[in-house]
């Protein structure tokens, strides 16, 4: 016969392993479907971006830190329908856990807080035994009373942006505001903290050498 | 001045900031628990906003059938489709040509063929319907609406109307029944009113009118009302009252029961749905509405159908006359006369078609005339129908 086969055996070929945006997919699909069996797969996916995110922004030693985080979880699944893959699930993930902080942060109304005040702690627990960690956790704390000075909503904008890296458009689901009112608040922001950081004599020279350092 | 952004020195110094996630209070058990319970949550909430939905829909959805209801069934009216939600309404346009239900609007509320308007002691109502004719009913009046599509007929049981008939087109009719007279009108202004046990008489018809040209004829008399004229039929006439409508524009038609002996006791007639049952009328589309009690108070015998023909004859000649068509005109008259002898239109006939043979063939017109003379002796035209014999 014509046919060859034989000479080329046929051999099994595996199916290309899933990316991760296909496991992501099919495993939303299961969580969107009410698979109970889903529960397990989807927490595991997503705990350490929650964790990450409440810590970054919350700070560890928060004493709601646990709530939050629960409640990060809770909200993950009631807006699961409106994810719509349009950017990666860790990054959804991240934002989602950002809206639940900033309102846990907004509903507090005892004490004023910023994202970033919280995590001073952690600065100090590893700069006890160096002198350039000394310094920057001066300049940290006094960076962050001018922000505390700051209208909060430009402050925030500020840290989400400017420190943790989100997007306008992701600060603007954050915190429900429009994309041009976020980025009013930002340019308004930076404008009062480079002027008030100027204003202040011993700051500014002590930033500049901090960041020369971390050049070097 | 300094370039630098302190602004960006600030945020560069703050990312140095070192956070180490903390180990969460929560554990996976407890985590996946609340993903679960979450899940849970989240599809018993779909599952309402799927019935509240649904529910939404199907409330839109009636809402927007009782909506264009009227509108469909007017529409399927003129599309020649005879199915209606009211059976009486059914009957009526059944019977009828393709032309729409006219629908009367009272009270915001609307009155299709077969229903009953009633305005309370005093509370007068007002109807508009949608071919623009009005009607004003005053206090403690009932009217019903028996027909409303070619034939627009209405039944007075008690009360006093005030109508504005709009101009009807070629080939329509409308017609108000009371106890003792049917009142056919064609675009005048007037009033009905059903006069109840005055000067012993059990009821009367009263007709006033405001606008147009109304001839109203019984046996013994001929009496046109103008605008501001009454007329009001006397005891003895209730029987026998001819009318005829010579108007161009506006004339109107009173015409009288044809009954010649009322049997029984007159308030016996009235008595309900029973009275209804034991004299079905072929006329009526609604038994147990006004109209059935009206004309089982009638005590109509004689076959309804022919009387409606007659009519029907009649207003097609006087409709023929006023556009100027006398040979149509004459040839309907001389059918009228021929098909139905014993009629009480025949005089009315036989002295229209003197009328306008007089204009255009006289000898003619005197032989109609010779004609009518033997006929009726004691004509209320004799003396129009003598001075034309005798003329050269």
């Amino acid at each position: 016969m014509t046919s060859n086969t034989g000479n080329h055996p046929l051999r099994l070929l595996r199916g290309a392993a899933p990316t991760g945006d296909e496991s992501d997919a099919a495993l939303l699909e299961s969580v969107r479907a009410g698979n109970a069996q889903a529960a397990g797969a989807f927490h595991d996916r997503i705990q350490p971006v929650v964790s990450r995110t409440v810590s970054r922004l919350l700070g560890c030693r928060d004493s709601d830190y646990d709530d939050v985080t629960q409640q990060a979880l809770i909200e993950l699944v009631l807006t699961v329908d409106r994810f719509l893959g349009q950017c990666p699930l860790d990054a959804w993930t991240s934002i989602v856990s950002a809206r639940v902080v900033y309102r846990h942060l907004r509903r507090r109304k005892i004490e004023r807080r910023l994202f970033v005040l919280q995590g001073l702690e952690s600065v100090e627990n590893t700069s006890r035994f160096s002198s350039n960690q000394s310094l920057l956790r001066i300049a940290i704390r006094r960076i962050e009373s001018h922000l505390e000075a700051i209208e909060p909503k430009k402050a925030w904008t500020f840290v989400l942006h400017d420190v943790h890296g989100y997007s306008l458009a992701e600060i603007s689901e954050i915190t429900g505001a429009s994309l041009a009112a976020v980025q009013s608040r930002l340019v308004r922001a930076r404008k009062e903290l480079h002027s008030r950081i100027g204003e202040t004599k011993e700051l500014a020279p002590l930033l500049q050498e901090l960041v020369s350092q971390e050049g070097a | 001045m300094s370039e630098v952004d302190y602004s960006e020195l600030a945020a560069r110094v703050l990312k140095r900031k070192s956070v180490t996630p903390r180990e969460s209070g929560l554990s996976r058990d407890r985590g996946i628990a609340i993903i679960a319970q979450a899940m849970k949550e989240s599809s018993r909430a779909k599952r309402r906003l799927r019935w509240w939905v649904s529910g939404a829909v199907t409330t839109a959805a009636a809402a927007a059938a009782v909506l264009t209801l009227p509108h469909y069934l007017r529409h399927s009216h003129d599309a020649g489709v005879a199915h209606h939600a009211a059976p009486a309404a059914c009957a009526a346009a059944a019977g009828t040509s393709n032309a729409g239900i006219d629908i009367g609007h009272m009270n915001g509320r609307e009155v299709v063929p077969g229903g009953v308007m009633q305005a309370d002691l005093g509370h007068p109502a007002r109807v508009d319907f949608d071919s623009g004719t009005r009607m004003a009913l005053d206090g403690n009046t009932m009217l019903a609406y028996d027909e409303g599509a070619t034939n627009h007929r209405f039944s007075l049981s008690r009360g006093s109307v005030h109508l504005e008939v709009a101009k009807l087109k070629k080939g329509q009719r409308f017609l108000l029944n009371t106890a003792d007279a049917e009142v056919e009108v064609r675009g005048t202004v007037f009033d009905v009113t059903v006069l109840d046990n005055s000067n012993g008489c059990e009821q009367r018809t009263r007709v006033s009118v405001k606008e147009g040209l109304v001839e109203v004829r019984t046996a013994s008399e001929l009496r046109s009302l103008r605008a501001g004229e009454d007329w009001t039929a006397r005891c003895s006439a209730v029987s026998k009252v001819v009318a005829s409508a010579s108007s161009s524009n506006s004339s109107g038609i009173v015409r009288p029961n044809l009954k010649t002996e009322p049997t029984g006791d007159p308030l016996a007639k009235r008595s309900g749905p029973a009275s209804v049952e034991a004299m079905p009328d072929t006329r009526a589309p609604s038994a147990g509405s006004v109209a059935g009690l009206a004309n089982a108070a009638l005590g109509d015998t004689q076959p309804a159908s022919d009387l409606a023909k007659q009519n029907d004859i009649y207003a097609r000649a006087s409709a023929e006359r006023n556009q100027g068509h006398a040979a149509e005109a004459l040839a309907l008259y001389k059918q009228l006369i021929a098909r139905y002898p014993s009629s009480a239109l025949v005089e009315s006939a036989a002295v229209q078609r003197i009328r306008l043979l007089r204009q255009s063939d006289r000898t003619e017109a005197q032989r109609e005339a010779n004609r009518y003379l033997l006929q009726f002796p004691k004509g209320f035209a004799r003396a129009e129908a003598e001075a034309l014999v005798n003329s050269p």
